[in-house]
């Protein structure tokens, strides 16, 4: 008996693990071909008879004059999702450098601030930040999407980690031959920390590409929003029946996460114990 | 320049940020909450009037019992799926890696797309779901357009993304040393008996901690929840309510006071997490 369940063990996992492939992918599989079905077979049939890029153009022309330029928005998710992506590099790296390295006066102190500003409930900020986006005129413009997230506390943290396990004796050489502090940073820290760098960036870009709420709120510009926003009110809106265009644009909001997912997959998973933290 | 001094410098900007985008709204928002701010006109001091029409109001406490409802349901769920699909990828069969990435995709991708693609397949009528349903000759329900059916509904997509903490289980998986399995089997013990009493209570410091972050996050649940709505107010989610409060009706005070109560609830369950910390961290390797 107990030999006959070892037999069928494997095979009945894997038969496990492909249902459970089957329920994970399914969304996507339907999301992507329905995006190439004509409208009237996304409901009536999941084979299409033929495929279709009407979808697609609809969306990459901007409708038919309709003010929703999707083409656009995906510029637009690229200028708020890169300018805070190198911003948060950057200022995470050169804040952590002077705690770490420099190890400024009450640098401690500095640390410990750092984890309380990231583990504040930032629900509480919404309604101030957006107050002083508009008394600063900043509503329906980009930096009012950028702005305050141009320096992330969680950044901060994960390069203090990182640049704890340097030694010492790379940057007394590097001072020796006159290096500033600043040319240690760019020359020494970058190289070396490839992999943090790597985890931040992909954190990032992801989480601000996909950012809802808060372009949601400081932006009704159509011309300015990005993808996720204009797609959103798109569908919550009076073309609500179409289906086809929805999942073009699904397909094209989710494709630049799954293509970084799956080339860096490797830096995920050593990103993710740190996000348990950013939650 | 003294070497102190520029890093000074150096941390100038984030001591600004936190200034800027983190000090100074903590206390705009004190002030806030105790005025009757809409976005036009001016604004006065109403006290506590804000949490008083709040504590009144039958439509917050609908908000909070969609919410806390479908915390208590999609939390445990979420973790009882992640954590049997961790199960069933530690192991090292030909080609489990992946497995492990497609099973983790689901939680990767932004949630207006997921919100969206749902949206049509929880379709009573035309939706992938009910049309499998029909097959099985079963009459599927109308899902988020049937208010007994909302919560369902949220829960079907929580699960659907559960995966979110599968690589935190594998790590934490990986940690158990496998020496204590095979005394367990030494001893006789079966698969089920070496999960109950060697993978489980090593694995609560983990499970504990993403219980409570699974509440806070899904107290904050906000972007499916917008898109999809459902029928009477069961989509009516905290966050949905706060936003509508802010900017759908510009009660930018009365808003800012529900802030305030929903960040007394994550503050009170993030401190719970801090304090059981000793409780958990320890189990981690450095």
């Amino acid at each position: 008996m107990m030999y006959r369940l070892k037999k069928y063990k494997m095979p009945l996992v894997y038969l496990v693990l492909i249902a459970g492939l089957f329920l994970s992918i399914f969304p996507y599989f339907w999301m992507v071909l329905s995006s190439f079905k004509v409208s009237g077979e996304i409901y009536t049939r999941l084979w299409p008879t033929k495929l279709t890029l009407s979808n697609y153009a609809f969306i990459l022309k901007g409708g038919t004059g309709q003010e929703r330029n999707f083409a656009g928005s995906i510029v637009n998710s690229l200028i708020i999702s890169l300018i805070p992506t190198m911003s948060v590099v950057f200022f995470g790296m050169l804040t952590a450098y002077a705690l770490r390295r420099i190890k400024i006066w009450g640098y401690q102190f500095y640390e410990n601030l750092i984890v309380y500003q990231m583990l504040f409930p930032g629900v509480l900020f919404l309604i101030p930040l957006f107050l002083m986006m508009r008394d600063w005129g900043m509503i329906n413009k980009f930096s009012g999407m950028i702005m305050r997230y141009l320096i992330d506390p969680w950044a901060i943290f994960i390069y203090v980690q990182f640049f704890k396990t340097i030694p010492e004796s790379l940057l007394e050489a590097a001072r020796i031959d006159g290096a500033s502090e600043f040319k240690i940073i760019t020359r020494i820290m970058l190289p070396l920390s490839k992999t943090t760098t790597a985890i931040v960036v992909l954190f990032t870009f992801m989480a601000r590409w996909s950012e809802f709420l808060w372009p949601l709120i400081v932006n009704k510009d159509y011309g300015k929003m990005p993808l996720s926003v204009l797609l959103a009110l798109f569908t919550k809106g009076e073309y609500q029946t179409y289906p086809g265009v929805q999942m073009a644009g699904a397909t094209l909001l989710t494709l630049p996460i799954v293509i970084l997912f799956l080339a860096f997959r490797k830096y995920f998973e050593e990103g993710i114990s740190f996000t348990g933290l950013k939650g | 320049m003294k070497k102190s001094k520029i890093g000074f410098l150096f941390i100038l900007p984030w001591v600004f940020g936190l200034l800027i985008f983190t000090v100074f709204p903590i206390l705009a928002a004190l002030y806030i909450a105790m005025t009757d701010w809409s976005i036009i006109g001016q604004a006065s001091f109403v006290g506590f009037q804000n949490f008083r029409a709040i504590f009144a109001d039958p439509t917050f406490y609908k908000a909070l019992q969609v919410t806390g409802r479908y915390a208590l349901l999609a939390v445990p769920l979420t973790i009882i799926t992640a954590l049997l699909v961790a199960l069933s990828v530690n192991n090292d069969y030909k080609g489990i890696g992946v497995f492990r990435t497609i099973f983790y995709m689901p939680s990767i991708v932004s949630g207006v797309a997921v919100a969206i693609v749902f949206k049509w397949i929880l379709d009573p009528t035309y939706g992938v779901l009910n049309s499998f349903l029909r097959i099985l000759g079963i009459t599927g329900p109308d899902w988020l357009y049937d208010p007994a059916w909302v919560l369902p509904s949220y829960l079907i997509l929580a699960v659907w993304g559960a995966s979110g903490g599968l690589y935190v289980y594998l790590a934490a998986l990986k940690d158990i040393p496998p020496e204590l399995y095979e005394v367990a089997t030494i001893d006789g013990a079966n698969w089920v008996q070496k999960i109950r009493y060697i993978t489980l209570p090593l694995l609560t410091p983990i499970l504990f901690y993403n219980l409570v972050m699974g509440l806070i996050s899904a107290f904050r649940k906000f972007t499916d929840a917008y898109i999809l709505g459902g029928a009477g107010e069961e989509g009516v989610f905290y966050m949905v309510y706060l936003y509508q409060q802010a900017f759908s009706f510009y009660k930018m005070g009365y808003a800012t006071a529900l802030a305030w109560i929903l960040f007394v609830i994550i503050l009170s369950l993030t401190l719970v997490v801090n304090y059981t910390k000793k409780y958990w961290v320890y189990a981690e390797r450095e």
